[in-house]
């Protein structure tokens, strides 16, 4: 049952055991040797059984190599082929352990000769190569140079059958229309050949044969492309022929590296498959992207921090100096392939110093939620940012999101927002998306500290942002007092968008709140008022609050659209509104419908980095039935300009918003070094400016110049 | 009947045989550039592709800045080729993502998904100039250029670190479509890539204004790929470098991952990740 195992070298040593032939061989090989003995000298090799060619030595050679040292190949003249020149040497054992080795890998014919006279010379087999070569005279020119030199050449024909893939237009039965096509393809750069079948009547044009079925494919798919429906791939049968120069040389042939080939000085061979030009590119220092696997584990860590400085120059402002430092954390878990969840906080601190100081740290939740994703779906369950609508800054159609006004409109969109406790379906079709947002507590807009500067509310000059002074309700905005009626559900929305060829578009139907106050005079306030207009202090007290911060409910119907013309892309959007809030000139709360619109277009100005978003927006009060301290229409010409320079080290951007029907400017040009990645340092300058009853206009002597640093990480 | 002198008739032939024997080799060079210019565009490059790299901004005496970022393209065949682009570092630009479907008819479409906004906005993709996020590549350099935009011509052949390749001059047919006047490739025959090309700015014939190169090329299941290379800005000597680390062809990329969908949800790409 074990006799397999000790015999492991085959049938042959299970017939004869192996001392017996060792001892055979040795005394065979002393007889060969006595003869020779006064030729001392001269040692004795072992060779191979003949090949006819080169290749068929080298192949051999391969099977005793790891088993011997310095295998030789040499030109057997008088038999007309090769043979390997196993061991050379004056010591019988060296002879044969060789020729051991060279009948346990399967080589036959094994001879031992006396290497005297001048034996032929040996070239080590390990220096062979061969390499293919179309035409028969350059491969039989190459081999001749190589003789020459005294080394080993061969060529030697190759023929192989091979399946092809054809590429054909086909079905033409007139000769005439296969070579209106032909031409067509020519003057495409395609080379081609009219084909007439032997069985069948009609004609073909092959565009060409192809060993690789898959670039068959791409050229039928290129064809058809062009117009030439008719292009079929047809499989074919056939064979090649080249020529195979197979040399053995005195030096070394380069050997490829297996990881990579330098091709300089010398002329390259990719047959390694990989391809390193001039002189080797130092080593990547820098940390590569996380794989897929890598990305299953929690991140935690600091999402943005923010520092920076403000300094009001105007004398009349009631601060000079107003700071801000923001930081926000964020964890992150890819529970599954589908479940994800997220927990984020952030602190901000407003400093304010001058006449009105103050400082104020809060603390906030960020977009903490559960996520649930499959193809197709998204549902998030949690605080979340949801902001709809295509067109910058003042996007009509987003109602649902909660605007945060603590540091007015200083900052940019994305840090204008915060997040709202909230239900979301996402349902994907193709190119289209269904956005369910569900809001079931309303979460007011983030206000700033009543002595703030950036309050919409100025008590110091007993003003209310957006109205026009009146004598009559400063003393009470100055010296009331201010509730919110901020309770109640937040309100749902339901977006259908399309993001496909050509253009992108939405509608959307949303039951919303206001996020922004809207100060309403309270109505016992206002009877006392209007009954006495000089008792101011008898209409402060007719009710606990002078002013209610009102967030009416509204309905929204409105939808966006944008596409690309050329070199800019053009974003509308618009929103009709059930109830925008408005006072009447009697002071009374109302709400009227309302319109906004803002229409714009995005272009590069030679076309280089330069960008510039120009949008032009409007506010109508729709159906006023009796005059309102409120403007009616408003039209803002809005945007930004922004560019890099400096090797993309440097940035310069320009916010601005100015009125077209009243003067109501506001601009912001700002200088940030942003090569530091992923840290930012900008100077920036706040100029307000406008009418009275406008934004620019509240704020004129506002005017900041800030320097700050900013991160995200 | 008029009558023509044998003179004139010779005279006649000789005119357009000179003209022949002048315009003739341009148009054989014109002939065999365009079909190395179509070779080149069809050349196998799989059904699809995803990749794992980096670019890194280099330049003297200043600290490289690295964009981490994954890419995929699905070849869509008939001229359709989708791709996506997405950014994982910096921070500050973590998780932005491009989105281009070029097609057929030589239209396209591009988003740009702004995840400070969580929202995908659509940019003008006839853009051709301006800097990629910050480097030497203009948006041109990212987009399917079809064969019959350019007129070209073969110049000769060169070798390149010792490589012979073939040199391709490319002129847009229509000038206002390209942010270059002219471009030089040296195309290596046995990949069908152009391991450098001179790029010249209109009306600048005199010397390229910047040069891109390949350092390393890699058989990749078979197809040739560009795993190192680089373009650099000649007049300023501003680098990117590109690296790949990580290239898979054919692994049947999904159509819903070149959508806005994807583009806005990075944790939908991600399982595609090489």
């Amino acid at each position: 049952m074990h006799s397999s195992a000790h015999h492991p070298h085959g049938q042959g040593a299970a017939r004869v055991p192996r001392s017996l032939r060792a001892g055979l061989a040795l005394i065979l090989l002393s007889c060969l040797l006595i003869p020779g003995l006064s030729l001392a000298d001269s040692p004795s090799r072992l060779l191979s059984g003949l090949y006819p060619g080169l290749s068929d030595a080298l192949a051999a050679a391969q099977l005793v190599q790891g088993g011997l040292d310095g295998v030789g190949i040499v030109r057997d003249r008088e038999a007309e082929g090769y043979r390997l020149l196993l061991a050379e040497s004056v010591d019988p054992a060296q002879i044969l352990a060789a020729q051991r080795v060279a009948e346990r890998a399967g080589l036959r014919g094994l001879q031992v000769v006396l290497a005297n006279g001048t034996p032929a010379p040996a070239l080590p087999a390990d220096h062979g190569r061969s390499r293919d070569i179309n035409d028969r005279e350059v491969a039989i020119q190459e081999a001749m140079v190589v003789r020459g030199r005294g080394e080993l050449a061969d060529v030697e024909p190759v023929h192989r059958d091979v399946g092809l893939t054809s590429v054909q237009l086909i079905g033409y039965t007139r000769r005439a229309d296969a070579q209106r096509d032909a031409r067509a393809l020519g003057q495409a750069g395609i080379a081609n050949q009219i084909l007439s079948s032997t069985y069948e009547r009609g004609f073909s044009v092959s565009a060409g044969v192809f060993f690789d079925e898959h670039n068959a494919r791409e050229l039928a798919r290129l064809l058809i492309s062009r117009g030439f429906d008719n292009a079929r791939l047809v499989p074919l049968r056939g064979s090649v022929e080249h020529y195979r120069l197979v040399t053995v040389t005195r030096d070394a042939p380069p050997r490829p590296d297996p990881t990579a080939i330098t091709l300089t000085p010398a002329a390259p061979s990719a047959e390694g498959g990989v391809l390193v030009l001039g002189s080797a590119q130092p080593s990547p220092t820098f940390a590569m992207p996380a794989t897929a696997t890598d990305t299953g584990g929690m991140r935690v860590g600091l999402d943005q921090l923010r520092a920076e400085t403000g300094w009001l120059p105007d004398d009349r402002a009631r601060a000079d100096g107003s700071h801000y430092l923001h930081a926000s954390v964020l964890a992150e878990w890819p529970l599954s392939d589908r479940w994800s969840a997220r927990l984020g906080a952030r602190a901000d601190s407003y400093l304010q110093t001058g006449d009105r100081d103050f400082d104020r740290t809060e603390l906030d939740y960020g977009e903490t939620y559960l996520r649930y994703r499959e193809p197709g779906r998204r549902v998030t369950l949690g605080a979340q940012t949801v902001l709809w609508g295509k067109v910058d800054e003042l996007p009509p159609t987003d109602r649902l999101s909660v605007q945060d006004a603590s540091r007015f409109m200083l900052d940019d969109l994305q840090d204008r927002r915060r997040a709202v406790l909230a239900a979301r379906w996402e349902e994907f079709v193709g190119d289209y998306k269904v956005d369910f947002l569900y809001v079931p507590m309303f979460r007011a807009a983030e206000m700033p500290h009543e002595d703030s500067i950036w309050s919409p509310v100025d008590r110091s000059r007993g003003r209310i942002i957006g109205m026009p002074a009146n004598p009559l309700m400063a003393p009470l905005v100055s010296q009331g007092r201010f509730t919110e009626d901020d309770g109640g559900t937040g309100g749902w929305g339901i977006r259908l968008s399309h993001a496909g060829r050509g253009m992108d578009y939405a509608f959307t139907v949303q039951d919303a709140r206001h996020s922004l106050p809207y100060y309403e005079l309270n109505p016992q306030v206002r009877a006392a008022l209007l009954a006495n207009p000089m008792d101011i202090p008898g209409a402060l007290a007719a009710a606990p609050d002078t002013f209610i911060a009102r967030h009416p409910q509204t309905w929204v119907v409105g939808g966006d659209l944008g596409f690309s013309l050329g070199r800019s892309t053009w974003r509308f959007e618009g929103a009709w509104l059930s109830d925008q809030p408005a006072t009447t000139e009697d002071l009374r709360f109302v709400t009227v419908e309302a319109f906004d619109w803002v229409g714009g277009v995005e272009f590069f100005p030679g076309d280089a980095d330069f960008r510039v978003n120009l949008q032009l927006g409007g506010r109508h009060l729709l159906d006023t039935r009796e005059p309102l301290l409120d403007r009616e229409n408003i039209y803002t010409l809005f945007g930004d300009a922004e560019n890099t320079f400096v090797q993309n080290r440097w940035r310069a951007r320009l916010r601005f918003s100015l009125g077209l029907d009243k003067r109501d400017t506001y601009i912001n040009p700002e200088v940030a070094f942003i090569s530091w990645e992923p840290h930012e340092l900008y100077l920036g300058y706040h100029h307000f400016d406008g009418a009275e009853d406008t934004l620019g206009g509240f704020h004129r002597n506002h005017d900041l110049i800030t320097l700050g640093w900013r991160a995200r990480y | 009947m008029c009558k023509v002198s044998t003179r004139s008739l010779l005279l006649g032939f000789l005119i357009c045989g000179l003209g022949l024997l002048t315009v003739a080799p341009v148009l054989a060079d014109e002939v065999a550039g365009k079909r190395l210019a179509q070779r080149v565009y069809d050349r196998p490059d799989g059904d699809d592709m995803s990749t794992r790299g980096a670019m890194v901004l280099e330049e003297q005496g200043r600290a490289p800045r690295t964009r981490q970022m994954f890419t995929y393209r699905l070849d869509k065949g008939y001229g359709e080729v989708w791709s996506l682009i997405r950014f994982t570092a910096p921070s500050d630009i973590a998780g932005t993502g491009l989105l281009t479907l070029d097609h057929a008819d030589g239209t396209s479409d591009q988003w740009v998904y702004l995840p400070a906004l969580d929202r995908s906005r659509r940019i003008p993709a006839a853009r051709k100039g301006g800097r990629f996020v910050g480097s030497d590549l203009v948006f041109e350099d990212l987009q399917d250029r079809k064969v019959e935009m350019d007129r070209h011509r073969l110049l000769g052949q060169e070798t390149v670190s010792g490589v012979p390749t073939q040199v391709l001059e490319s002129i847009p047919v229509d000038a206002s479509n390209s942010t270059y006047g002219r471009r030089v490739s040296w195309v290596h025959e046995q990949s069908l890539l152009p391991l450098r090309i001179d790029f010249y700015a209109p009306g600048r014939d005199d010397n390229p204004a910047k040069r891109m190169e390949v350092h390393r090329l890699e058989q990749v299941q078979g197809i040739w790929t560009v795993m190192d290379s680089s373009v650099t800005d000649l007049g300023t000597g501003h680098r990117t470098r590109i690296v790949m680390e990580a290239v898979v062809y054919d692994q049947r990329l999904p159509e819903s991952l070149f959508s806005s969908q994807a583009l806005e949800d990075p944790a939908r790409e991600s399982a595609h990740r090489p």
